[in-house]
């Protein structure tokens, strides 16, 4: 019986071996799947894109997130947080000309609104952070924002029973400056506003535009507004130069905001006087304008970026016009308007 | 042997580990390889991408951006092989070029983004240009001039023609100064319209100057080829992929080699737990009949090392009457019976918790409080250092042996008892007999006596009266008489006792019954002994009592009550009174009506412990023998005999304060 049994056992073991040694070899996975971009149809979509609805990845990361970037302690005394200048309520900004960051310092730039951010293909007026996780880095260690450090915000917010119990139902390790930063920017990138009537134009309802936005349209176009201020967020991917055609500085601040500019973080000539062109939705919000918030009306704010920029001086009415098709721009978040 | 499997063992596991590190590149490497493709692709539809946006009114960069992202994550993503194979260090080297080309093309990009902004602005403008300068300059040959530099310039964006380029310049370096020397000249112009004119003519120059620029970017951008650097990665890759490929191939040869010795090994060993297997299960079957046996056949339980009870089998539970479930955990105490002392079951703990076995019977008292008792074996399971984990205990009930036991015990305790009481019957009826013996020895010597007494009365008289024959007075010679006869009375009587004592002895007494009143009986005693009662001055009370019949023999009553009468006479003082009665009484013991008689004097009393002895043969009161007036002390044995023989009953009492009261008692004739 013994030595059957045995012989069965060689002979499995035989096939086994075999099998093992073909499969070690032929072992094949799906390929990995990347997105495409989709190209335009609609002609008015050559310059502009709607925005359509963006899968949430997790609630509670979301809320993680709000309550983060709720909270003061990422500041070094505790009196900022990202919502002290990025105001959920105000669509996403303080309306000061710049940011007061830690001690009351005055910053460098206005406040640039956290909404439809995610859509900016760099982060910062002068596009210093690639992406979302990265501008977080920048704000909270910025000395004339919140001047902390990650270390500090770590010790503070582990004695958080809560927040820790949070973070470790979310994350494999805890409280991390990347788990931190990763809430923070997923939170912000749920902050987006659809459904603006611009975008229900865009989607075919040609009846939402009144006559004055539609020539305030005609007009962006026309006067080659939209050659900067194009794509999903009407901005924001491309960098520009302020003053193009006439100057925007005068003597005595020209180096100050050459220093501003892109040329302050690459010294190249050609980025002088650089900006990341900003995203127009909400921009009749999100008063005052420009990177020093110089112009607190929008009407100015218009006249002055095609005096400019473009080198015309606009009419009245064409500003009228312009700044109506604007307000079209103001979207909805979670439904309610901004 | 075993140990040499083993290595076996370790070094297929560390082979096939590496296999598999390798095999786990390998496995990646069609990501890997789309990766690296990909980035070429990317990089080179970034080209197209921008080539589009250039030739386009319109534009819009978010497919740009995307793009880039996409190329970005891409080489984000992308992990270098740990390996040393060079092809691996080529590959990291052609990595971070790729890097640096990339970023170097997106910095040209942004640049080329911001141009052709600039330039599509400069070319909505020059569309745009169509102002009222129609009217104001309708004769002017500067507006001739510049609606043919607006149309050249058009002509020049649409189709690219190169050779236009320093026609246009040309045109408008000199419209720019024919502008400068009219411009006063129109003063009627408005600022607005001039304005205008030089936004256009700047406009001009720079859409010529911005298209040459956002051009040459483009250029130099497509110059900067990502495809070929990943080209490069790809090679490198591939190079390494076959490396591994072949190594691995080589790996698989030795594990399949190690594989196969080791499923020999597993295989063997698999036998080898099946035979044990069998022989487990063959084990533990006899164990289970073992069991079995055992318990079929003992009272079994088995307990940890604190003496709580494991295991009982169903014996146990039924001699016990208490449950599996309330024995379970409890310890052997709880059917301590209490009857066993303490020092018992030490030394029982003594011998078993050293290992060794116990043997002995134990009382056990079961739920119900009833005892029984077990012969009991305590065999201790010990581990490898000899102390007992458990213990198991092996019981026969010997209730019914101990019961046995008891029972011899009782009846030879029994038998015991008896001898003891027959020898102590034995011992008395000895005692009695030489008590007899020594009765008869007294007796015959104060028999002698009392013959002799009479004897030497008759001797005496009788030679008196010989010799005083003639001389002595008749009255005198007549006393001598009177005094021979009396003695020969008194010897006639004491020889007719001995006569009766011997016939009632030897069972010849005949008795002769009748039916007869035990008044007139009294009454003729009474009157045989009135002569000596008015002699000692004594007294006789007696009442006859009503007429009772009594079956008897007259003559040996009336003998029993003179002997009686006689007897108190002998006791009672001068002066004193005899009283006599009769009466019916109820005896209990015989469980009839007796006829009782009833005789008192007011003597001495006799002592206790004689109230008996004076009935017995040759037995003589004490106080009978210190007495003045002696006797055979046969009366009362003679007396006992005949009333004996009538089933009646004869006793003497002490009455007090003083005087003896003697009874005797014969059944009432039955008619």
């Amino acid at each position: 019986m013994q030595s059957r049994t045995f012989n069965v056992l060689f002979t499995i073991a035989l096939v086994l071996a075999l099998l093992l040694s073909f499969l070690m070899q032929c072992n094949l996975d799906q390929l990995p799947f990347f997105n495409t971009v989709e190209p335009n149809a609609n002609r008015l979509n050559a310059s502009f894109r709607a925005i359509s609805k963006v899968k949430v990845s997790s609630n509670d990361k979301i809320l993680l997130g709000k309550n983060l970037f709720m909270d003061d302690r990422l500041s070094s005394d505790n009196t900022l947080s990202c919502d002290s200048c990025h105001q959920l309520d105000n669509a996403g900004v303080d309306h000061l000309p710049t940011a007061t960051g830690i001690g009351k310092q005055p910053g460098n730039f206005n406040t640039p609104t956290v909404f439809n951010s995610i859509f900016n293909f760099r982060q910062f007026w002068n596009g210093r952070s690639k992406n979302l996780l990265d501008q977080i880095n920048g704000a909270v260690s910025h000395h004339l924002e919140m001047d902390s450090n990650w270390e500090e915000i770590i010790s503070k917010l582990e004695s958080d029973t809560i927040i820790n119990e949070s973070f470790r139902q979310l994350y494999d390790n805890g409280i991390t400056a990347e788990n931190i930063r990763d809430a923070i920017a997923t939170f912000v990138a749920s902050l987006i506003t659809p459904n603006s009537r611009f975008d229900q134009y865009l989607n075919g309802n040609l009846k939402i535009l009144k006559q004055e936005e539609l020539s305030g349209l005609t007009l962006f176009q026309n006067y080659g507004c939209s050659a900067c201020h194009q794509g999903i967020n009407l901005g924001g991917n491309l960098y520009a130069k302020l003053g193009v055609v006439i100057p925007y500085y005068n003597e005595q601040n020209e180096q100050f905001n050459a220093n501003l500019s892109r040329f302050g973080l690459t010294g190249d000539i050609q980025d002088k006087f650089k900006f990341k062109v900003p995203g127009l939705r909400n921009v009749a919000l999100t008063a005052p304008y420009f990177h020093d918030g110089s112009i607190p009306r929008l009407e100015d704010a218009v006249e002055q970026m095609a005096y400019h920029q473009i080198g015309i001086s606009l009419m009245e009415k064409e500003v009228t016009q312009i700044t109506a098709f604007l307000k079209t721009l103001n979207g909805e978040y979670k439904g309610l308007p901004l | 042997m075993k140990v040499i499997w083993l290595i076996i063992l370790a070094l297929l596991a560390v082979f096939l580990f590496k296999a598999d590190s390798d095999h786990i590149e390998i496995h990646n490497s069609p990501a890997m390889i789309f990766k690296l493709t990909m980035i070429g692709d990317l990089s080179n539809s970034l080209d197209y991408q921008l080539t589009d946006q250039l030739n386009q009114s319109f534009i819009n960069y978010d497919p740009v951006v995307q793009t880039q992202l996409n190329l970005h994550k891409l080489l984000v993503s992308i992990k270098i092989p740990e390996s040393k194979s060079v092809n691996i260090a080529n590959f990291r080297q052609n990595l971070i070029l790729m890097n640096q080309t990339i970023s170097n093309k997106f910095e040209h990009i942004e640049h080329f983004k911001s141009q052709n902004s600039l330039y599509k602005n400069t070319l909505n403008s020059i569309r745009n240009f169509k102002i009222n300068v129609q009217t104001e300059f309708q004769h002017n040959s500067i507006y001739e001039d510049l609606l043919e530099l607006k149309t050249l310039l058009i002509s020049y964006h649409l189709f690219k023609d190169k050779s236009s380029v320093i026609e246009i310049n040309q045109k408008i370096a000199s419209l720019k100064k024919k502008w400068r020397l009219h411009k006063n000249s129109y003063s009627a112009l408005k600022l607005e319209n001039a304005e205008s004119v030089e936004i256009f003519l700047h406009n001009a120059a720079a859409s010529i100057l911005l298209a040459k620029e956002s051009e040459d970017l483009l250029f130099s951008i497509t110059e900067i080829n990502g495809s070929d650097i990943s080209h490069l990665l790809l090679r490198d890759y591939s190079n390494f992929l076959n490396s591994l490929v072949q190594n691995s191939e080589h790996k698989d040869f030795i594990s399949i080699i190690l594989l196969f010795f080791s499923i020999i090994y597993i295989s063997r060993l698999y036998v080898n737990i099946k035979l044990s297997q069998q022989l487990y299960k063959q084990t533990n079957i006899e164990l289970q009949q073992l069991k079995q046996a055992l318990d079929t056949d003992s009272i079994v339980s088995i307990s940890d090392s604190k003496d709580r009870i494991i295991y009982t089998n169903q014996k146990f539970c039924d001699i016990s009457q208490y449950s599996e479930k309330e024995l379970l955990g409890n310890r052997h105490s709880i059917l301590s019976s209490h009857y066993h002392p303490k020092q018992f079951f030490k030394e029982m703990w003594a011998t078993i918790a050293v290992g060794k076995p116990w043997h002995g019977s134990i009382k056990n008292r079961a739920k119900d409080g009833s005892y029984y008792w077990v012969q009991s074996t305590i065999f201790p399971f010990t581990d490898a250092s000899g102390k007992p984990y458990k213990y198991i205990s092996i019981r026969t009930d010997i209730t019914e042996l101990k019961r046995m036991e008891q029972t011899i015990i009782d009846s030879r305790d029994h038998l015991q008892l008896e001898v003891d009481i027959q020898t102590s019957h034995l011992r008395e009826a000895k005692q009695k007999a030489d008590q007899a013996n020594q009765a008869k020895t007294d007796f015959l010597a104060n028999m002698t006596h009392e013959m002799r007494t009479p004897l030497h009365g008759v001797m005496s008289f009788s030679k008196l009266g010989l010799r005083k024959t003639g001389t002595a007075s008749v009255e005198k010679i007549c006393r001598y008489f009177d005094n021979i006869h009396r003695s020969g009375e008194r010897l006639l009587g004491l020889i007719d006792n001995l006569l009766d004592i011997s016939k009632l002895e030897s069972g010849k007494m005949n008795f002769h019954f009748s039916d007869g009143d035990l008044n007139s009986l009294v009454e003729l005693s009474l009157n045989e002994q009135d002569a000596r009662l008015k002699e000692l001055e004594i007294k006789v009370a007696f009442t006859p009592s009503e007429e009772f019949t009594v079956v008897m023999d007259s003559t040996r009553i009336t003998q029993v009550i003179t002997n009686l009468l006689s007897n108190s006479m002998k006791f009672t003082p001068p002066n004193a009174t005899i009283m006599i009665n009769i009466n019916k009484v109820f005896d209990v013991d015989a469980e009839k009506p007796m006829l009782k008689f009833t005789i008192y004097n007011p003597g001495k009393a006799i002592e206790e412990d004689e109230l008996e002895i004076i009935f017995e043969k040759f037995m003589q009161s004490k106080t009978q023998q210190l007495g003045t007036t002696g006797g055979t002390g046969l009366g009362l044995a003679i007396s006992k005999e005949y009333i004996n023989a009538h089933h009646g009953n004869i006793w003497a009492e002490n009455i007090q304060p003083k005087g003896v009261k003697f009874h005797f008692t014969l059944p009432l004739s039955s008619s």
